[in-house]
């Protein structure tokens, strides 16, 4: 093991140390390295001798105050999580009602889609039944009837339903999104 | 096998008295005791911080060939805590005698 390396998975082991802590006790390893390279050991036989990192780490940690261990522990996971709770608590009037006018924005919204949709589905065959309208008016009287008719029905009726679908599936995903962009915010406010 | 509280106030003393010939650094230090004491070069690293708070020993640092050498230092109240060690060994040391006298005799 190279010298380079031996105090990377060092500084990985001592990861629970408060950092300035870590530091020191790096400092003093890596002194001893290059005291015994001076002494005309290998960086192989040098590591030899400190001992495995994992092995020094749980001598260095063992050492430790608890207290320091609990204090640095709490201190890097607990108090911004603290910290985003009371933010959360405190800042209830300010997002509170924000979260409300998005909501009621995005129900304009969807209401709105849907008003969309329906005078499209209805235009739709409006258009198909004028066709059609038309269509008779003008063949009168011959065999292509049932068949503008038919046709007539089909764009309508098929016009409808596609637009109907794209209309769902776009409501869906965009339901998709909105649930995954509220859940990553959540999981970032809580990893932090 | 030591038990391990006397072990490591024994290992503190023998640091207290490595330094009481002079200021020395890590590796030196475990040098030095090699041989009378098992030390390893990560045992001595907490035996020096407990010694540096209990106000026994100072740090500084000397430019070692382009780099910085940690120097430790034995205080007053270092020294005086290896006297007081010494002075309740005496005690300690008298009743190892009597033990040690009580195997002859067993033997004899």
């Amino acid at each position: 093991m190279t010298k380079a390396e031996y105090l990377r998975r060092l500084r990985d082991c001592l990861a629970q140390m408060p950092a300035e802590e870590r530091e020191v006790q790096l400092a003093y390893y890596e002194e001893l390295f290059d005291d015994m390279l001076e002494d005309g050991m290998s960086e192989e036989e040098a590591a030899l001798k400190l001992g495995s990192p994992e092995s020094v780490a749980e001598t260095l940690l063992t050492e430790m105050p608890m207290a320091t261990l609990v204090r640095n522990r709490v201190k890097k996971e607990g108090r911004p999580k603290a910290l985003t709770i009371a933010l959360l608590i405190l800042g209830a009037p300010l997002w509170l009602p924000l979260l409300i006018a998005f909501l009621a924005v995005l129900l304009a919204l969807l209401i709105t889609l849907w008003a969309v949709g329906l005078s499209v589905g209805v235009v739709l065959p409006a258009v198909g039944l004028s066709l059609l309208a038309a269509g008779g008016a003008a063949l009168l009287g011959y065999v292509t009837l049932p068949l503008l008719y038919a046709l007539g029905f089909l764009f309508g009726g098929g016009g409808t339903l596609i637009l109907g679908v794209l209309l769902i599936a776009a409501i869906v995903r965009g339901l998709v999104l909105l649930c995954r962009w509220i859940w990553r915010g959540c999981k970032k406010a809580m990893l932090k | 096998m030591l038990d391990a509280q006397m072990k490591r106030g024994l290992l503190e003393h023998c640091v207290l008295a490595a330094l009481a010939r002079g200021d020395s650094y890590g590796y030196q230090i475990v040098r030095d005791l090699n041989g009378f004491v098992p030390m390893t070069e990560s045992t001595l690293y907490p035996i020096l911080r407990r010694l540096e708070g209990a106000g026994a020993l100072t740090v500084y640092s000397v430019e070692h060939s382009g780099r910085l050498r940690k120097f430790y230092h034995m205080t007053p109240v270092g020294r005086r805590q290896l006297e007081s060690f010494a002075e309740d060994w005496k005690e300690v040391s008298a009743m190892y005698e009597y033990i040690r006298g009580g195997l002859d005799h067993d033997e004899s």
